[in-house]
């Protein structure tokens, strides 16, 4: 096994002669899907031979020297210079690093504090995308109920907790009949955008710094390790809100499946199903969810923006925390009541890779 | 704390029972009992009144559910809710007990005003949560949102049960309306006008709004209809679950779906449904559920009568599944709940005679939790049997002794002797026989309280009472055995000497005579978090040699030749022996042969060694398990297109609701299409005592599988 064999990703176990030939193994997320970079990790990374082999391919090139006289090499042509031409030259881990380039030249944050209130901002381009205001001490304690409340539902959720530690990139698969044979890029645009998500939430936690609840209410006890990182925003809610704000983007350019509006429907509900597992485990409030559900619906829409589609812009979204339970429904109709304020759209310019990526996606489709 | 007497007008065990003794007593088990009991009283409680009926007065506002009672003539028992107008006493250790005590003196005495000859007794149940309390209760009317289906109806299918999935597609008819013409959640948040004393109602026109609101979302739909509510304890987040009882239930009994494809319900069989507090599954005392349970049975017969009548038609077939029950209790038909079922039922069969109730026999065949002796057990004056309380129960635990109708047992003595190394600071021993101190002091019931202590703190009760007046009862109440809810004191685990003892002057039990034992059910099926672990009986005589007589005669037979003194036969579903309940017990579809679990009416054993029926019994017997390895049958689970299994006679039952309801719409007697008795297995010794045991099991009649079962049954 190469050094990052074990880890896997899009391309399959970690690509060793034969035994990356069992490709689709690694998974799609599963095994590879750390927060962070995801099953971009070692993806198609060569690593190296095994003792064995590597002593054979000494032993054989000295063996085979004779078929090939010596004298000067022949000079070829050179690749296209600086162009994504070249993408589906490099190892699917190489487009990890130039997807998260783009991303992280074009955002930034701002810790703020004006009026006794502390908010935390994450520009895009230069002008503020999200800004999420610092929940009070109060205001965790009190929503330490809804955990323990939610808690009653641990052992209906287990299987789904459990496997969703990571991206849990299979679940939005198998709502849209996706597999590796037919969808490597959907696949690729997928953990690109977690990739991102989840970056951008990491600089909104570690500025906020708040408190997990376990922390605040011994009772409230964790099904799962809690992380080591701040409550809020959930980075498991901003990533599965990127994620469907960026599929239900795909999948109507897709024009491929004939219940599209279900589908539509099922991805949004699992976002919310996602987000409020992390809640029933006991790592995080439901604020956690509105503020990462904020973050990520912002962020799908500056990746599409991103990726070149037809029209895209990003709304501006700021959220005051209040105390109120999550649920899609509210964050759909009710989040102006609710501590959501939309704000102005933000054009975005297409950047390559992204693009890139998107326009192989688009050629994924099914048509149903 | 030692147990403080009480003034005559503040004794609980006056106007009610041991069991409220014990749960509304801060000395004795309330500390242990259901949150809203243990905790802050709402000041809005539930009762049944045996004779008699409750008015308000000045200190109390008295509501009635909606009641059937078409002759409105004087009903035995009525369920009714009352609320405080009182503040609160100003005295801080008044308990709670003692402000139920003054409320019953209350209604007790109004009523012997208006009926001098009665002396009322009282049932009273858990309390209702105030954010369920209807502010304005529209009382004799219903909801006129309600439309007259489309298809007149030809039956009534209804379901009492907890979580009920009311706004789920298996239960819309051929147009895509909700079949449900009535739900009533008991423990529904309230608006603020109903016509339900408390709780929410949904009729048929507010589901279709609902479902055309809100049916994309039905976790939110039924979050805006206040069925979800984690904050309340009665409510919670059940509904947000995978499945529920109540989801498996109902789906059985009403619902359409793949897996019920032989016995689709038709378009004119309407559906009433009762989803009831949560607080009915966790409470382990068998107590506090009665006024919920009655106020449901008399709501779906006085809502199918408003169906009836909305349609000009007379009463219809109403098939009233109820999967619920308790271990402990009289087992005769002459507890409160089982006349009051009686009553109903008898009164409704005149009239429109397919109406049926269907209960499940229970689940405690194979637990232990029954024993039966008679004269035979006594050595000379005296029998003791094991009681073991399992560690780490967080719950009380009971056990109830019931002598012989009508038997006298003064001179009868029992003294209960706690696990080995633990001693009671006083002998727990207690007359079978009125206490004059309470009984000569009131008018109550003849009985008599001792407590258990130990350390000086209280553990336990004894109780002796003269039940209704005709039957005495030994009732022990242990409180948990871990330390609790912030409590420091527990009952020790472990091999508890219930014994019994007898002046050598007390009368011999005659030859038909039993004493029975039951042992209340303290486990936690629902997941409640009760916490609760079950205790069981223990034969202290049985000889433990590997060739005991109750073993079976060959390796492949079940059914042994003789009964053991613990028996499964009597462990029969506590609230199901009224005479014209429907007991559906649960078979395994791939073998044909009874549920392990899957409880039974009594047995003895004749002074000739042949075996005997005594009271109720199964009446028909339907699939519960499909194989060993595939226990339970599916069902549907809470949201639209979710599944579940259930293991239990709770899914035998409804599977016989629905086919009886089919049978109604159709016009055809309500058991057609059932098969007789299951046939004695062809291991098993065709002899009298065997083929007795067996039918106490299965019943004279056998209901075809109704959930679908993707492994075919072999042939005979």
């Amino acid at each position: 096994m190469g050094q990052y064999g074990g880890i896997g990703g899009i391309g399959g176990i970690g690509g060793i002669g034969g035994i990356g030939g069992i490709g689709g193994i690694g998974g799609i997320g599963g095994i590879g899907g750390f927060t962070g970079l995801g099953s971009f990790l070692g993806a198609e990374d060569t690593g190296g031979y095994d003792a064995t082999t590597t002593y054979g391919l000494q032993t054989t090139a000295e063996g085979l020297a004779h078929l090939a006289p010596p004298g000067p090499a022949v000079a070829g042509t050179p690749l296209a210079f600086n162009t994504t031409e070249n993408n589906d030259r490099w190892a699917t881990w190489v487009r990890g690093s130039l997807y998260v380039s783009e991303f992280l030249t074009r955002i930034g944050y701002e810790a703020t504090e004006a009026g006794g209130q502390k908010s935390a901002k994450l520009t895009f381009g230069g002008q503020t995308l999200v800004e999420l205001v610092l929940p009070g001490d109060d205001l965790l304690a009190s929503q330490c109920a809804f955990v323990n409340d939610y808690a009653d539902l641990r052992a209906d959720r287990g299987a789904e907790i459990t496997s969703q530690l990571g991206f849990p990139t299979e679940y939005f698969a198998m709502i849209l009949g996706m597999h590796l044979g037919q969808h490597k890029d959907t696949f690729e645009l997928i953990t690109a955008t977690q990739v991102a998500a989840a970056h951008a939430a990491m600089i909104l936690k570690h500025a906020l710094a708040v408190r997990r609840p376990d922390q605040i209410d011994g009772r409230i006890l964790p099904m799962i390790p809690t992380p080591g990182h701040g409550s809020f925003p959930s980075a498991h809610a901003t990533e599965a809100y990127a994620v469907a704000t960026v599929l239900s983007g795909l999948i109507e350019d897709w024009d491929g499946f004939t219940d599209l509006a279900n589908r539509t429907a099922m991805v949004r509900g699992l976002a919310e199903r996602i987000a409020v597992n992390r809640t029933v485990a006991g790592v995080h409030y439901p604020i956690d969810t509105w503020a990462g559900a904020s973050l990520g619906t912002s962020l799908g829409q500056a990746i599409l923006g991103m990726c070149g589609r037809a029209g895209a812009t990003a709304e501006a979204r700021r959220y005051v925390p209040d105390n109120h339970d999550f649920t899609e429904h509210d964050f759909a109709n009710e989040a102006a009541a609710m501590g959501v304020e939309v704000g102005a759209a933000i054009p975005i310019a297409a950047t390559p890779h992204f693009s890139w990526i998107w326009q192989r996606a688009l050629a994924e489709t099914q048509k149903v | 704390m030692k147990y403080q007497e009480r003034e005559p007008e503040e004794r609980i065990d006056r106007y009610a029972g041991p069991y409220e003794r014990w749960v509304f007593s801060n000395e004795l088990g309330r500390p242990y009992s259901f949150p809203l009991i243990a905790g802050e009283t709402s000041g809005i409680y539930t009762a049944l009144m045996e004779g008699g009926e409750p008015q308000s007065d000045a200190t109390m506002a008295v509501r009635l559910p909606p009641l059937w009672n078409p002759t409105e003539g004087r009903m035995n028992i009525t369920p009714f809710a009352f609320q405080s107008l009182a503040p609160p006493p100003n005295t801080p250790d008044i308990g709670q007990d003692a402000e139920i005590a003054r409320f019953l003196g209350s209604v007790r005495r109004s009523a012997q005003r208006t009926r001098a000859a009665f002396n009322p007794r009282f049932r009273v149940n858990f309390p209702i949560v105030p954010e369920a309390w209807v502010p304005v209760y529209n009382e004799d009317s219903a909801p006129d949102t309600w439309t007259a289906p489309a298809t007149p109806p030809k039956a009534i299918v209804a379901v009492i049960d907890d979580g009920l999935p009311f706004a789920h597609r298996a239960f819309l008819d051929s147009t895509g309306r909700t079949r449900i013409s009535h739900c009533w959640l008991q423990s529904g948040v309230a608006e603020p006008e109903a016509h339900v004393p408390f709780g929410r109602e949904f009729v048929n026109t507010g589901i279709d709004l609902l479902r055309a609101d809100l049916g994309h979302d039905e976790p939110e739909l039924y979050r805006q209809a206040g069925a979800i509510a984690a904050g309340m304890s009665e409510l919670g987040n059940h509904l947000r679950r995978s499945a529920t009882h109540g989801s498996h239930i109902l789906g059985l009994a009403a619902g359409n779906d793949t897996l019920f494809p032989d016995h689709p319900m038709g378009d004119d069989i309407q559906i009433i449904a009762v989803q009831l507090p949560n607080t009915i599954a966790w409470d382990t005392s068998g107590f506090g559920k009665e006024m919920y349970m009655l106020s449901a049975i008399h709501y779906v017969f006085e809502r199918a009568s408003r169906i009836a009548a909305a349609c000009g038609l007379d009463e219809l077939p109403l098939i009233l599944n109820f999967s619920y029950g308790w271990s402990a209790g009289r087992h005769d038909g002459q507890s409160e709940m089982e006349i009051a079922i009686q009553d109903l039922l008898a009164e409704r069969q005149a009239i429109q005679p397919d109406t049926a109730i269907i209960m499940p026999t229970g689940n405690n065949f194979a637990s232990e939790m029954h024993a039966r002796l008679d004269e035979t057990n006594f050595d000379t004056d005296a029998y003791t049997i094991g009681w073991q309380v399992q560690p780490d129960d967080k719950t009380s635990s009971y056990l109830e002794l019931w002598f012989p109708e009508g038997f006298d047992p003064d001179g009868y003595t029992v003294t209960l002797t706690p696990p080995h190394g633990v001693a009671l600071d006083l002998p727990g021993e207690l007359d079978v026989s009125a206490d004059p101190g309470t009984n000569g002091g009131d008018d109550g019931d003849p009985r008599r309280f001792i407590e258990l202590e130990a350390g000086g703190e209280i553990i336990g009760q004894m109780s002796a009472d003269h039940h209704r007046g005709t039957r005495w009862r030994v009732m022990v109440a242990l409180v948990p055995t871990a330390f609790t809810r912030g409590q420091g004191r527990r009952a020790p685990s472990g091999l508890w000497h219930f014994a019994l003892s007898r002046t050598a002057t007390c009368a011999p039990l005659a030859p038909a005579q039993d004493l029975l034992i039951w042992l209340q059910r303290d486990d936690d099926p629902s997941d409640l978090k009760s916490h609760g672990r079950q205790s069981y009986l223990v034969d202290l005589n049985r000889v433990a040699t590997p060739h005991s007589a109750e073993r079976p005669q060959a390796p492949t037979q079940t059914i042994p030749a003789q009964l053991g003194i613990i028996s499964g036969y009597g462990a029969l579903n506590g609230v199901a022996s009224s005479a014209a309940t429907t007991r559906v017990a649960g078979y395994v579809q791939q073998t044909g042969r009874p549920a392990i679990y899957s409880g039974a009416g009594g047995l003895r054993t004749e002074t000739g060694g042949d075996v005997r029926q005594w009271g109720a019994h199964s009446d028909v017997i339907a699939v519960s398990d499909h194989s060993a390895v595939r226990p339970g049958i599916p069902s549907i689970g809470v949201l639209s297109g979710a599944r579940a299994r259930l293991i239990g006679t709770s899914c035998a039952a409804p599977s016989v609701a629905r086919l009886m309801a089919c049978n109604a719409a159709a016009g055809r007697p309500l058991l057609d299409g059932f098969d007789a008795q299951l046939p004695l297995p062809a291991t098993e010794r065709p002899v009298p005592n065997v083929e007795m045991q067996y039918g106490a099991r299965t019943g004279p009649a056998t209901a075809p599988p109704v959930a679908r079962n993707s492994h075919p049954t072999p042939g005979p």
